[in-house]
C-alpha cells in the first residue's frame, strides 16, 4: 500500500494542498448471537479510503469505498476541491517527526484460528448455562470479533501499517415475575481475541443471573442526596463522561468546556487520578491514532490536579503542546476529532470492605448502562443497572434498577473520599454528539462519593 | 457492477435454497462548523450488499462492499456455510414476492440529492448567520441521498430512495461566568422544510431565557414534555415494547394485552410508514414488503404489534412492513439483517394548544430538553436529567431550572394526560435509532421531580 498512498500524497500536494494524509481501512468482523427465539451468524467485510488535505488552513476530505488508484485519485481531487471551496481558516498542525512502522497487537487466541462452529458452540454454552434458572425468561448472548487494518501515510513522510484485533462477548438476561421484568448484563472484551468468551465462567454467569433475580423483589431506589459506593464500571462512566469529554481539547478550544482555564488547579483529593491510555488492552487500544501519532498514556487528573487536555495535532498546534495521540475517526468519510481511548480512574489504596466503613445510610451502585456528557454545563448523568442499600457500613438489601446518578461534576469530584485498589476495564463505544462512534474503554476501581444525587427508574 | 438480482441468481447456483439481497448506496455531502466558521467539507459514499441465504431452512447473513465477482461469490459461500449454524426459519416463512410499493410523498428532494459543496457551504453560512451572536462551537450538516434495491428468490426486485437533511449543532452564549448551551437536532426530507429562521429563533430564545437558571426543587407536580423529550422516550418504551421481538421474547409488558386498556383514552399511537415527508417513510421496507399504517393504541386500547417477515411467520401473522435496517443516517442499510422496528410513531393530537395547556397549569414544570430522554421498555420507567426547563406558575412559564431529574413510569403516567394539538416530526438523538416520532407536547398530571434542593414545605 505504501506506493499507492505515496502517489496519492504526491497528487494532493501537486494540486496545491499544503498537507495531505491518507488512510486505507480494511475491516473484517464476525458476530454470533443467540436469544430464546433466534440464532444469528453474521460476517462483514469492508474496505475504504479517506484522504484529508489542508489548503490555506482549511480541511477537505475525500473518501471512497474502493482502494484502487483511480478511485483514490478522484477522492484526492475532491478533497482539494472541497478545501478550496470553503472559507479561509487558520488551522495548523503540531510538528511531528516522520514515522515508519508496522504494528499489530498480540492476542491469546486469534479469532481467525477459531471456526464459526466453535464460536457458535461457545455462545450456545453460555446461553445454556444461563438458562438453568426458571425465573430467567430471556437470555441473549453475543460474541463479536474484528480484525481492523489501517494503512496510513502523510506528506511529512510517515507510513504506518497497524493491525488491531479486538473482540467482545456479552450476556444479558431478563427475569420475570408477573408483570415485573428485570434485566442484568455483563460484557467482556477489548484488544483481545477469542479469549473474551472465557470470562463467562459459571461464577460470572451466576452473578448476572442473581442480579436479575434479586431485582424482582428489590426495594425501589431511594431518591435524594446520598453517599454512594460505585463499582469500577460506574467509575469508568464517570471518568469518561464527566472528565474525559470536557478534557477533549477541541471542546476547550471552541469554548465549550467547563475545564477551560483550570489546568494546574486542584479538582479533587490527591488520591484521585484519571488517565486516558491507548496503550492498555481495552476497547480503545491503538498503537497510532488516525493522524499517525503514537497512542499514549495521559494523566487528565494527576493526584487531584487537572493535568492535561486530550489533543489531536490540530488542537495541540493551537495550544502549543504536543499531540497526546487522540486524533481519531469513526472511519471512512468521517472527520478526525479529539477522542478518548481507554479512560479510567487510577487505583487507590482502599480495600473493598474499607470502602463501606462509616457509611450509616448509603447505596452501593453497580454496572453502568449509559451516560451523557455535558462539557459546557458541567453536569453528569449516569444510568446504572441496580444497587444495594448500605446500612451501618454493611451491604444489605438489593435496590431495583435503573439507578440514576446525577450532579455537578466539580462537586462530585470533590466528594470522592475513597478510591479502591481494584481497577477494572470495560469495553464500550463513544459518540461525539449523536454520531461518529469509536470504540473506547472505560474503567476504574470502586469509588466512594459523598452526597451524590440519586434517582431511580 | 453486480446488481441484487444477479447476486440472488449466483446464490441459487451456489446451492442456496433461497436468498434475499439488499444493495444500498448513501451519498453524503457534509460540513462542519466550528467557532462560527465552516472548517471542513466532506463527501462520502457508503455502498454495500447484504446477503441473507436460507439453506436447509437455516439462515446465514453476510455483508460487504467489494463488488468484484470473486468477492461476492466468496461472500455467498460464507453465508451458506454459516447458515448451517443459524437458527431454523419458522414454518410458513417466505421472502416477499410482491413488487409493489406504497406511493409516498415528499421523501425525495432533488435540491438535496443534487447539492454540491457550494450548496452545503451556503446552507452552513445561512445557519451561522441565523444564529446571530450565539457561539457555535460545533455543528454538522449532512445532505444525504439513500437508494436501495432488494431482490429475492421469490421474484421480488424492488427499489426505493429518499433524501435527508440533518442539522446537529451545539450553540451557546457566555455572560460573565455563565455559559448556557442549547443543542439543536433537526432532520427533514426536503430542503425547504428545514426552517432555519424558526429553529435558530427558538434556540436563541431558550439561550436567552436560561441565563438565570436556578436549581429545581424536589416536588411532585404536573410536567409537560416537549416533542424533543417525547421522541426518544416513546421510541425506547412503547416503540420497543410493541415490536415483535419484545413480544415474542415476552420482554414486553404488553405481550398479552391486545384489546386491553393500557393508556388514557386521550392517547392513540399509530405506526405510519407511509406518512408524507415522514422521517422514516419509504414505499417499501428493507426486506421488500410494502409499508403501511398500523394502529398500535386506539384511545388507550392496545390493538396491534409491529412485525418483520420472520417474526410475523413465528407469530402466525403478516408482516406490517416494519422489517427495517440501519441507523438514522441510513449509511449502513446493507450492514444489518432486517428486524421489526417502528417507522414513524404518530401520536394523535389533542384539541388544546400548548399555550392553553400551560395556561391551565397553576403550578408545573415545562421540560424542553433533558440529557438523554430514554426509558425502559420493560417497565416504562425513566429518570430524565433536566437540561432546558422552566417552572410554570399561574399559567405562565417563569424561571428556568435544572440540576434535577424527572422520575416516573410512562406506562403509569400515560393514564392521566393532556395532549397538545401542534405536532412536531422529530428524530431521536443518538445513532442506532432508525425510528422517528410525530407528537405534540404531552402534559403528565403528576411526576416526581428530584433535586438536591428540597421544598421548604410540601416536599416529598
Amino acid at each position: 500500500m505504501e506506493d499507492e498512498l505515496s502517489k496519492i500524497i504526491k497528487a494532493g500536494l501537486e494540486l496545491g494542498a499544503e498537507f495531505v494524509d491518507a488512510r486505507i481501512f480494511m475491516d473484517r468482523n464476525t458476530l454470533v448471537a443467540k436469544n430464546n427465539i433466534e440464532e444469528k451468524v453474521r460476517e462483514n467485510c469492508f474496505s475504504g479510503s479517506s484522504i484529508r488535505v489542508l489548503f490555506k488552513g482549511t480541511w477537505g476530505y475525500g473518501t471512497t469505498q474502493s482502494t484502487d488508484m483511480k478511485s483514490l485519485m478522484t477522492a484526492t481531487k475532491k478533497a482539494v476541491k472541497f478545501a478550496k471551496a470553503n472559507n479561509k481558516n487558520n488551522f495548523g498542525l503540531a510538528p511531528m517527526k516522520p514515522i515508519k512502522d508496522r504494528v499489530e497487537n498480540k492476542v491469546k487466541i486469534n479469532p481467525h484460528d477459531v471456526s464459526v462452529e466453535e464460536k457458535v458452540s461457545a455462545v450456545e454454552e453460555i446461553f445454556n448455562n444461563a438458562g438453568e434458572d426458571e425465573k430467567i425468561k430471556t437470555i441473549s448472548v453475543s460474541y463479536f470479533d474484528s480484525d481492523n487494518k489501517m494503512y496510513f501515510s502523510n506528506s511529512e513522510g510517515s507510513y504506518i501499517e497497524q493491525n488491531i484485533i479486538s473482540s467482545r462477548a456479552a450476556l444479558s438476561v431478563n427475569a420475570r415475575s408477573g408483570n415485573k421484568i428485570t434485566e442484568s448484563y455483563d460484557a467482556s472484551g477489548g484488544a483481545m481475541g477469542f479469549e473474551s468468551v472465557k470470562y463467562f465462567d459459571e461464577a460470572a454467569i451466576k452473578k448476572i443471573v442473581d442480579y436479575a433475580k434479586l431485582q424482582l423483589n428489590a426495594a425501589k431506589c431511594p431518591k435524594g442526596n446520598i453517599t454512594a459506593v460505585v463499582d469500577g464500571s460506574v467509575a469508568g462512566l464517570l471518568a469518561h463522561e464527566s472528565l474525559g469529554h470536557p478534557s477533549e481539547a477541541d471542546f476547550v478550544m471552541n469554548g465549550r468546556s467547563f475545564l477551560s482555564g483550570l489546568i494546574g488547579k486542584r479538582l479533587a483529593d490527591r488520591s484521585v487520578s484519571i488517565i486516558d491510555d491507548a496503550t492498555v488492552n481495552g476497547s480503545g487500544k491503538y498503537f497510532y491514532d488516525d493522524e499517525g501519532v503514537r497512542g499514549q498514556k495521559t494523566f487528565i487528573i494527576k493526584n487531584g490536579i487537572l493535568n492535561s487536555y486530550l489533543h489531536s495535532r490540530e488542537t495541540s498546534s493551537k495550544f502549543g503542546v504536543e499531540s497526546t495521540g487522540n486524533g481519531r475517526t469513526q472511519g471512512i468519510g468521517r472527520k478526525i476529532f479529539v477522542r478518548m481511548s481507554n479512560t479510567y480512574f487510577d487505583k487507590g489504596d482502599y480495600k473493598f470492605d474499607e470502602m463501606f466503613e462509616g457509611i450509616k445510610h448509603g447505596i452501593y451502585v453497580i454496572k453502568n448502562l449509559c451516560g451523557m456528557e455535558d462539557p459546557a454545563g458541567g453536569s453528569f448523568y449516569a444510568s446504572c443497572l441496580m444497587g444495594f442499600l448500605i446500612e451501618r457500613g454493611e451491604i444489605t438489601k438489593p435496590i431495583r434498577g435503573e439507578v440514576v446518578l446525577t450532579g455537578k461534576v466539580l462537586e462530585i469530584l470533590k466528594n470522592i473520599t475513597a478510591v479502591g485498589d481494584d481497577v477494572v476495564l470495560n469495553p464500550g463505544s463513544c459518540g461525539k454528539g449523536p454520531e461518529d462512534w469509536v470504540s473506547a474503554g472505560t474503567g476504574g476501581p470502586h469509588l466512594r462519593i459523598e452526597k451524590i444525587m440519586v434517582g431511580g427508574k | 457492477m453486480i446488481d441484487a438480482k444477479k447476486i440472488v441468481a449466483m446464490a441459487e447456483n451456489l446451492g442456496a435454497e433461497s436468498s434475499d439481497v439488499i444493495i444500498s448506496k448513501t451519498n453524503t455531502f457534509g460540513s462542519f462548523i466550528e467557532r462560527n466558521i465552516v472548517t471542513n467539507v466532506l463527501s462520502g459514499v457508503s455502498e454495500g450488499y447484504g446477503i441473507r441465504v436460507i439453506s436447509n431452512r437455516r439462515i446465514g447473513f453476510v455483508s460487504g462492499n467489494d463488488f468484484s465477482k470473486s468477492a461476492v461469490e466468496k461472500a455467498i459461500k460464507t453465508a451458506i456455510s454459516i447458515s448451517k449454524r443459524g437458527k431454523k426459519v419458522p414454518r410458513g416463512f417466505e421472502f416477499s414476492s410482491s413488487n409493489k410499493k406504497t406511493d409516498v410523498k415528499k421523501t425525495f428532494d432533488k435540491k438535496i440529492s443534487e447539492a454540491g459543496e457550494e450548496d452545503v457551504v451556503s446552507f452552513s453560512n445561512d445557519f451561522i448567520k441565523n444564529m446571530g451572536d450565539a457561539n457555535i462551537p460545533l455543528a454538522r450538516i449532512r445532505f444525504m441521498k439513500t437508494e436501495y434495491n432488494i431482490s429475492n428468490s421469490s421474484g421480488a426486485d424492488i427499489s426505493d430512495k429518499g433524501t435527508f437533511l440533518v442539522l446537529y449543532a451545539n450553540t451557546l452564549k457566555k455572560s460573565g461566568e455563565k455559559m448556557i448551551e442549547y443543542e439543536i437536532l433537526e432532520k427533514t426530507r426536503m430542503l425547504d422544510m428545514m426552517n432555519l429562521d424558526r429553529i435558530c429563533s427558538e434556540a436563541r430564545m431558550h439561550i436567552k431565557k436560561s441565563m438565570n437558571t436556578k436549581a429545581v426543587k424536589t416536588q411532585k407536580i404536573p410536567v409537560i414534555f416537549s416533542p424533543k423529550v417525547l421522541t426518544e422516550l416513546l421510541i425506547t418504551t412503547f416503540g420497543e415494547a410493541l415490536c415483535s421481538k419484545s413480544v415474542l421474547l415476552k420482554n414486553s409488558p404488553f405481550s398479552d394485552k391486545i384489546n386491553k386498556k393500557i393508556a388514557s383514552e386521550k392517547f392513540s399511537l399509530t405506526d405510519d410508514g407511509t406518512l408524507d415527508a415522514g422521517l422514516s417513510t419509504f414505499g417499501v421496507d428493507h426486506e421488500g414488503v410494502r409499508t403501511k399504517k398500523t394502529v398500535l393504541i386506539n384511545k388507550g386500547i392496545l390493538k396491534n404489534f409491529l412485525y418483520d417477515a420472520i417474526d410475523a411467520a413465528r407469530a402466525g401473522k403478516k408482516s406490517t412492513g416494519n422489517g427495517r435496517r440501519g441507523s438514522w443516517i441510513y449509511d449502513d442499510l446493507f450492514y444489518l439483517e432486517p428486524s421489526a422496528q417502528a417507522s414513524n410513531l404518530v401520536v394523535a393530537p389533542g384539541t388544546l394548544g400548548i399555550d392553553e395547556i400551560i395556561k391551565d397549569t397553576r403550578k408545573g414544570l415545562f421540560v424542553d430538553k433533558v440529557s438523554w430522554p430514554r426509558g425502559s421498555a420493560y417497565s416504562g420507567m425513566f429518570s430524565l436529567e433536566l437540561r432546558t426547563a422552566y417552572m410554570i406558575e399561574n399559567g405562565e412559564l417563569t424561571k428556568p431550572v435544572r440540576w434535577g431529574s424527572v422520575i416516573g413510569s410512562i406506562y403509569d403516567a400515560i393514564d392521566e394526560i393532556e395532549i397538545g394539538k401542534e405536532v412536531e416530526s422529530r428524530a431521536p438523538y443518538p445513532t442506532g435509532f432508525i425510528e422517528s416520532v410525530v407528537t405534540p407536547h404531552i402534559k403528565f398530571e403528576q411526576l416526581d421531580v428530584v433535586s438536591k434542593n428540597r421544598l421548604r414545605c410540601n416536599g416529598s
